[in-house]
């Protein structure tokens, strides 16, 4: 793919601020509750240094957020088309693109969402304290901008400083490109589009060692993981399943046809003494006679 | 003269049906006084008598004609016995909303509805006895929907004339083992059974059929009869009386209510009924034959052969009632009778049940035949109502026999998809086809549903059950449970992976079997359409609404718990 900001505008509006929200960008939805989770994270960390590891991956995947997300943004909606079919892409159908407008509507009215926090807004109902949205609105951006903690100050500024700026530039810096000629995004995107050729064009990134490596490799394998996995399910279970499968039929049922086989040799073998000649029966009955008037002797 | 011919047969089919016609009307004007009490008999005829009957006839028909004439006449005496069917179907769905008569479901334990007792063979104390409760109900209604389903599922079976009297016939003795509430006419009925099963399998089955039919039969038999023994020994051990119902000749009685209550009265405080070692043996003689008849391992080996040979229809009965009939044993007499010994027995239960649910499934993710392993299945899953047997919990008891009821939905489904796929692509291994999605898409969307009720979707009625069975387990083993959780993943393994390499796969191009020699495989027929939308829909109202045959069952759960195992020494 790639160039797709200016044939797929709706597409490309939705994923750029989707995009925006799950890096943290602030204002936008998953920047409040990203930032609380941070700052829980360090206050906890702060009093149990165990915690202080989670905290930094806390940090350093807000970071890599920030990275991979405009990465993936970039590589879509920015720089030339790649392919033949991305040259030629366009939105067709309404029903992709109605619920894509309504969830990005969503993704940026966010603020309001957070400026209803409920104990400012709709009304803390302990203290009996209600205050209007502009209040909670003002409550919250202090809350969060300048908070009079300074350590949590800090650290919201350091939050957004990596995935605001650090990840994203990287990316830039990596993929990011200008559209073909002629082409032109929608406003609100093409100065990020703008932004990233510069970055690009200034910057002399060469990555293609590290895209060579066995780690990138490896990584594009899922660290292997798909691999051990059908190996433990196809060789182990499967092989112990099949085993379980002859087992059960040679063995469980082959008791049962051992069974079924010898009370069929048994009859076989009792039904020839069934000769079928008048001399042999009068002999039987003869031998059964004497041997019950020997029992009966015995017994008297 | 091909036209006169013709006319001649037309003739035929009407004689044909309007005499049968005359004589179930008989039958049904007859059935409300068979004695002299006024009220009507609503079990007797409608629903065992009558399927028996009719099908008798029409078999004895269909067997004085010739082969091309059963080819003609198999359409009337198709569309007849489902007629029929529909009749006691009709009866017991009405009797459950009540629109015949007042039922009152409610019962206290060895109180039972609709309740009819005739004298029959006196000397030995023997008579046809019969009535319902909430054991027995859910699976007689159950019979009575499962068999115009199996008849409409399968109308293209060949040799209709006598195919689908067998099926009817089938249905009638089924009912009448769950009814029957005399040991005499119990073993009567489980013997009954055997009869159209054997040549279902025998004459319609697939290449080996004349071997698992043989083995079916020689197999179950051979467990029964050990049953007799026990019922035998069972009969001749209880205190003699003369009273009402007991044998002229024998001063015993084959009276289960009177068994019961008899049993129950011993069977308090420390004192024990035949006493604690008598009760071990008549126990495990009694189960063995359940067992063998559940199936349970490791005597379950005659299923999947019989299951593999057994055309559709017989598939469908034999999963769908006929094995729940192992349990309903189990549930009605040992465990009634011989408390003390259930207690004695119980971990062993457990293990037997947890065995079958583990060997089941690890078996069936083994299998390469469509149909064997859906019949492994049915192992792994009547493992599930042991342990809900095991767990002496009265919830355990309401999952076992809601387990009966939805496996009984579920179960004819899957084999009614097996067959669907037998039919249409002349095979049944797994992977020797891909992409069925693509010619066959109802088939495929009805395996999917099938597959999913039976791995124990949410929202289907096999959900419910399992779940319920879990409940009950953990007070009673605890961390056990994890075994059963780890096999209910293992059933999503089989299923899924199982439909992974039917349904899907093979790209846009798909993969036909080898079997079909390079034609397009078709989709399912009408009739199968409608067999099996009507288990779908069933099952999704089971799923989401369970208490409708869930509460009758909990009724008689805390009937059988204050009656039988209420008594402080339990």
């Amino acid at each position: 793919m790639g160039g797709l900001a200016s044939r797929m505008p709706i597409t490309a509006t939705a994923m750029f601020f989707g995009s925006m929200s799950i890096i943290g960008i602030p204002f936008i939805g998953g920047f409040w509750s990203k930032e609380g989770i941070i700052s829980s994270a360090w206050q906890v960390a702060l009093k149990e240094p165990i915690f202080l590891l989670p905290a930094m991956f806390v940090l350093i995947g807000a970071g890599m957020t920030g990275f991979y997300m405009s990465r993936m943004w970039f590589m879509t909606f920015a720089g030339k088309p790649k392919t033949e079919v991305a040259e030629k892409v366009h939105e067709q159908t309404a029903w992709i693109p109605i619920p894509l407008v309504v969830l990005t509507f969503m993704t940026l009215g966010a603020f309001v969402l957070a400026g209803m926090h409920a104990g400012n807004w709709l009304g803390n109902f302990e203290t009996g304290h209600y205050s209007n949205f502009f209040e909670g609105v003002g409550s919250e951006l202090e809350h969060v901008f300048l908070n009079h903690d300074p350590f949590l100050l800090v650290l919201t500024y350091v939050a957004i400083g990596l995935s605001l700026v650090l990840g994203p530039s990287f990316a830039m810096a990596l993929y990011g490109g200008s559209l073909d000629d002629g082409q032109k995004a929608k406003p609100w995107m093409q100065w990020a589009i703008n932004l990233s050729s510069k970055v690009n064009s200034n910057s002399k990134f060469d990555n293609t060692e590290w895209a060579n490596s066995s780690l990138a490799d490896s990584l594009h394998k899922r660290l292997h993981f798909d691999d051990i996995y059908d190996a433990a399910m196809m060789k182990i279970v499967v092989g112990f399943a099949n085993l379980s499968a002859v087992f059960d039929s040679r063995f469980i049922d082959g008791v049962i046809k051992t069974i079924e086989s010898t009370s069929q040799e048994v009859s076989r073998r009792v039904r020839s003494l069934t000769t079928g000649s008048a001399r042999d029966y009068i002999m039987m009955a003869a031998l059964g006679t004497l041997v019950i008037f020997m029992l009966l002797w015995g017994v008297a | 003269m091909g036209s006169n011919q013709s006319l001649d047969i037309k003739n035929k089919e009407f004689m044909l049906v309007g005499g049968l016609l005359v004589v179930v009307a008989g039958l049904m004007a007859f059935f409300p006084s068979l004695d002299d009490s006024g009220t009507t008999d609503w079990i007797s005829i409608p629903l065992v008598g009558f399927p028996i009957v009719v099908s008798c006839i029409l078999l004895a028909f269909a067997s004085q004609e010739s082969r091309d004439r059963k080819e003609v006449i198999a359409v009337p005496i198709r569309l007849f016995t489902l007629c029929a069917s529909l009749v006691p179907l009709a009866i017991s769905t009405a009797l459950f909303f009540d629109w015949l008569i007042l039922v009152d479901w409610d019962l206290m334990y060895n109180e039972y509805a609709l309740e009819k007792e005739y004298l029959w063979i006196e000397s030995i104390g023997a008579s046809w006895h019969v009535g319902m409760d909430g054991l027995s109900f859910p699976m007689v209604w159950l019979t009575t929907f499962l068999v115009p389903v199996t008849i409409i599922m399968t109308w293209d079976e060949k040799d209709g004339a006598t195919y689908h009297p067998l099926l009817l016939m089938m249905g009638g003795a089924l009912i009448g083992v769950f009814v029957a509430l005399d040991l005499f006419l119990f073993y009567v009925f489980w013997e009954l059974t055997l009869i159209p099963m054997f040549f279902l399998i025998l004459k319609w089955g697939g290449k080996d059929r004349r071997y698992a039919a043989q083995k079916f039969f020689i197999y179950t038999f051979c467990a029964s009869v050990i049953m007799l023994l026990g019922l035998i020994t069972l009969y001749f051990l209880q205190p003699e009386s003369t009273g009402s119902g007991y044998g002229t000749a024998t001063g015993r009685t084959f009276d289960m209510t009177v068994l019961f209550s008899n049993a129950n009265a011993k069977n308090m405080g420390d004192s024990v009924f035949l006493g604690k070692d008598m009760q071990n043996i008549l126990f495990a003689m009694l189960m063995l034959g359940f067992l063998v008849k559940l199936p349970a391992v490791p005597f379950h080996t005659w299923l999947p052969d019989a299951h593999v040979q057994a055309p559709t229809g017989g598939s469908m009965l034999l999963a769908g009632v006929m094995l729940k009939m192992g349990a309903y044993g189990m549930l009605r007499i040992p465990i009634a009778i011989f408390p003390d010994a259930l207690v004695f027995y119980q971990d062993i239960i457990m293990a037997i049940g947890l065995i079958s649910l583990v060997w089941g499934a690890v078996v069936c993710l083994g299998q390469t035949n469509l149909k064997r392993m859906v019949a492994y299945s049915s192992v792994s899953h009547m493992g599930v109502i042991l342990l809900g047997i095991a767990s002496m919990q009265p919830i355990g008891y309401a999952a076992a026999l809601f387990m009966m009821f939805a496996h009984g939905i579920i179960s004819p489904m899957l084999f009614a998809v097996c067959g669907a796929f037998k039919h249409h692509y002349h095979s049944m291994e797994i992977g020797s086809m891909r992409g069925m999605a693509k010619w066959s898409p109802f088939l495929a969307v009805y395996m999917m549903f099938a597959w999913m009720a039976s791995l124990g979707l949410p929202l289907l009625a096999g959900f419910v059950a399992e779940f319920m069975v879990l409940i009950a387990y953990w007070p009673e083993y605890g961390w056990w449970i994890l075994l059963p959780g780890f096999v209910l993943a293992i059933t999503a393994a089989y299923y899924l992976w199982s439909m992974q390499r039917t349904i899907f796969e093979g790209g846009d191009e798909g993969q036909p079997p080898e079997s079909l020699n390079g034609e397009t495989p078709p989709d399912i027929t009408l009739p199968e359409n409608i067999g099996m939308i009507i288990l779908a829909i069933f099952t999704v109202i089971f799923g989401i609404f369970p208490f409708i045959a869930l509460g009758m069952m909990d009724d008689w759960t805390v009937a059988l718990f204050e009656g039988v195992f209420n008594r402080g020494g339990i």
